[in-house]
């Protein structure tokens, strides 16, 4: 099962420095969708849930 | 206001976000095709709500893109923030 | 710079009066993490900006933030136009009203009006291209 990744990380990472992950096009929403959520990127789609106030949970 | 002023504006505020959120995107990925030619896309459908909304509902910009007014109606109707939805 | 379009860029629905709410929210207007402190620090740090790509993002979310405002406010200005006085009062409202009505006010949720003494622009951006 092959995972689309919608990023790209840097090369040669190095220590006490902070990257970006490069955010590759891919899918948009529909005008009407991206209004709704926000943003038309579905992989920035990130709503917010009080129950996860705490975890660090990571997108999908 | 009345649904239709509604409905269109709310077809241009779709359109209008999908395109700021392209522009935003082409800012650092200047080069990505399809970007580029789902913005002219979107910002052709926009350019024909924005005037269709006009023509009924008066200008959104104090310019305008429908000429030809004989009276001043930049300052009339709803505001932004009386604007209910 | 600028053209102003008379609209939302986001649609604002306020089903009725609720002071307290605004005294929450008012703070994404003129509180420290607000739309204004936004607006005001990107688009001046985008003045010394090293690189086109920098100068044009902080100008381009920079005047989105001025349009977030506008939503803000109007949320703001709707939750309290038409709440009675005595709701104002037991939202802890009554010294805002005292000083600004039902306008709106550039303040964070305490009432603390927007401080600009420690905005982050520094002029020279640390940056390294690989």
């Amino acid at each position: 099962m092959e995972v689309k990744q919608s990023h790209m990380y840097p090369p040669k990472m190095e220590l006490a420095r902070a990257y970006v992950p490069f955010q590759m096009f891919n899918q948009v929403l529909s005008p009407q969708e991206g209004l709704r959520r926000g943003t038309i990127f579905p992989e920035l789609v990130r709503p917010y849930y009080p129950q996860d106030r705490g975890v660090y949970a990571s997108g999908s | 206001m009345d649904p239709n002023q509604q409905a269109l504006l709310l077809e241009i505020m779709e359109l209008e976000f999908t395109a700021i959120d392209l522009n935003l995107f082409l800012d650092t990925h200047p080069d990505e095709k399809r970007a580029l030619v789902l913005f002219d896309q979107i910002n052709q459908e926009l350019t024909m709500a924005v005037e269709r909304y006009e023509q009924m509902y008066g200008p959104l910009t104090a310019s305008g893109q429908v000429p030809g007014r004989d009276h001043w109606d930049w300052v009339e109707g709803p505001w932004p923030w009386e604007q209910t939805f | 710079m600028w053209i102003y379009e008379r609209k939302l860029e986001y649609p604002v629905r306020v089903s009725g009066p609720n002071p307290k709410l605004a005294k929450v929210i008012i703070t994404q207007y003129g509180g420290p993490d607000g739309e204004l402190a936004a607006s005001l620090r990107y688009l001046t740090q985008r003045y010394s900006m090293p690189t086109s790509q920098a100068k044009g993002l902080l100008t381009d979310i920079g005047t989105e933030e001025l349009a977030h405002m506008e939503i803000v406010a109007s949320i703001v200005y709707n939750l309290i136009k038409d709440a009675p006085i005595a709701q104002i009062k037991a939202a802890g409202l009554d010294g805002y009203y005292a000083d600004h009505d039902r306008s709106v006010y550039f303040v964070n949720g305490d009432g603390v009006p927007l401080d600009c003494f420690l905005y982050p622009i520094q002029g020279r951006p640390y940056y390294r291209f690989a």
